[in-house]
């Protein structure tokens, strides 16, 4: 499987159809039995699908943005003045300035999804991996978030999606993958939208967990 | 109560009373942020077998503590990264191990006795040396500079393990760096709170300033703040009412913990709705 720089590309399937598994090979996460994967830059970007659960500490939106910066090895946890600058730059950029100094723990699910696109946005990444990104998110969030993604396509930077329902991010996508039920990881579609209609049983029987099955795999269009 | 501060071991105990009361809440933020409240509990039950070791050799108790409780925080925290249901499992034996063979080899030692034993496990006034308020010092340094140069790996691991992995930060590194960290504090902690109790002051101040703060950054200078007060008024009561400083310093802590709840609840429903409001002021 190639992906080229600067495309935008959707990665679908039913559950347990290795779609994660990828998204983790690809980030190094996970071992690989067989093959090899290789990139051309080491600047990734990585937005998971949800907060990992935390102890119940607060942290401000400005510090955890700020784990997102490519900094020394050497650094003591607290912000710098320039870095802060860096923040403020990103959060402008996606529109919560406002909560820069709010306890990310008590925003909105939609407001958290946009605040960890921030943080992977922050060290201008080159390889964009978002998981499940518009998942249990409002409209205006996923509104939000495909203006994001959208200028961010324009720089020619590679976006790579994993997802169940392409709905909003529908025009953004250039390509996608669809990973089969039989072999797990192997890929049964591999174009571009619409896919193809003998699909939309796949599509039917993976999203049994979301609304719209129709919309998720383009079949809106087909 | 003036009066005993003028006495060389009441000095030595409130220099000591200050160290924990600043540094435990430093490192009880990451273990909180990670859950692992009960790592400080069990390397201090660990340390005890040190303590114990040391007195039955005849050695002095800090080394052989510091020594006992980062091979035991290490132990768990690497079996934690394998299996977390093992790493609970692990800790649950260090608990039982470490204080059964505390016990144990204090009680063979020659000149053994329960007072002995009990301000280990208590924290005692008059056991500190000046040998071991300088270990107490350096050890506490130590601490604050491991701080400065790998804050922000500490944190963003404590944040998102996978990511931080992705952004090629060494994630076992710095867990293991945090339990050696957590052992320190253990180790700087166990003269005045007590083994048994010192995962307390690393822990309950934490639990008390998070409950108004906003941020990492604050909760850690609060809880700090909280074990300072803790550890000194804990002290200069044990001073004055003949009671063990460590549980003094520790209900202390948890009345300001039950305060600091009290009043969080009106205050967070007022702020919380705030925030939620900012996502239609500034949505398009």
């Amino acid at each position: 499987m190639d992906i080229n720089q600067g495309e935008f590309v959707a990665i679908l399937g039913a559950n347990g159809t290795g779609k994660t598994t990828l998204l983790k090979v690809i980030l190094g996460l996970l071992p690989i039995a067989h093959g090899s994967v290789s990139t051309n830059s080491d600047n990734i970007g990585y937005i998971p699908q949800r907060l990992p659960i935390q102890g119940g500490v607060p942290i401000s939106v400005a510090e955890y943005i700020s784990t997102g910066l490519r900094v020394k090895k050497i650094n003591p946890f607290w912000i710098k003045s320039f870095e802060s600058k860096l923040i403020t730059q990103v959060l402008n950029t996606i529109g919560l300035l406002s909560i820069k100094n709010s306890n990310l723990y008590n925003l909105s699910a939609g407001q958290q999804r946009r605040v960890m696109i921030a943080r992977a946005l922050i060290s201008n990444p080159d390889i964009l991996l978002l998981d499940e990104p518009t998942a249990g998110i409002d409209s205006e969030s996923q509104k939000s978030l495909k203006d994001i993604l959208s200028n961010y396509k324009k720089n020619l930077k590679t976006i790579i999606l994993v997802t169940h329902e392409l709905e909003i991010l529908e025009p953004l996508v250039d390509r996608v993958i669809v990973l089969g039920t039989k072999i797990r990881g192997s890929v049964i579609y591999d174009g571009g939208l619409p896919v193809p209609k003998h699909l939309n049983s796949i599509a039917h029987h993976s999203h049994e967990e979301t609304i719209n099955t129709k919309s998720i795999l383009g079949m809106n269009n087909a | 109560m003036i009066e005993i501060l003028q006495y060389d071991f009441a000095q030595r105990a409130v220099i000591a009373a200050v160290l924990i009361g600043l540094v435990a809440p430093i490192i009880g933020v990451f273990l909180v942020q990670r859950r692992l409240a009960l790592l400080g509990d069990g390397t201090g039950h660990v340390a005890l077998t040190g303590v114990g070791l040391a007195i039955f050799f005849n050695w002095a108790p800090i080394p052989m503590a510091l020594l006992a409780a980062a091979i035991g925080a290490i132990s768990i925290e690497i079996i934690r990264d394998k299996s977390k249901a093992a790493g609970d499992l692990a800790l649950a034996l260090m608990f039982y191990g470490g204080i059964a063979g505390g016990v144990m080899f204090v009680s063979l030692a020659p000149a053994s006795s329960s007072t002995t034993l009990n301000s280990y496990l208590f924290g005692s006034l008059t056991t500190a040396s000046n040998s071991d308020l300088l270990a107490l010092v350096l050890i506490s340094f130590a601490i604050i500079v491991a701080l400065f140069l790998w804050g922000r790996q500490m944190f963003a691991v404590g944040v998102d393990t996978d990511v931080a992995k992705v952004l090629k930060i060494p994630v076992r590194f710095n867990a293991i760096l945090l339990a050696i960290l957590s052992a320190g504090t253990v180790v700087v902690g166990m003269r005045v709170v007590g083994l048994l109790l010192v995962s307390a002051i690393m822990i309950v101040p934490v639990a008390a300033a998070q409950q108004l703060t906003k941020s990492f950054k604050s909760t850690m200078f609060y809880g700090s703040l909280i074990g300072l007060i803790s550890s000194i008024v804990g002290l200069l009561i044990s001073f004055s009412v003949d009671v063990p400083p460590g549980p003094t310093i520790v209900i202390l802590a948890l009345l300001i913990f039950v305060i600091f709840t009290v009043l969080a609840a009106p205050i967070n429903r007022r702020t919380r709705p705030k925030v939620v409001k900012h996502e239609h002021e500034i949505s398009p």
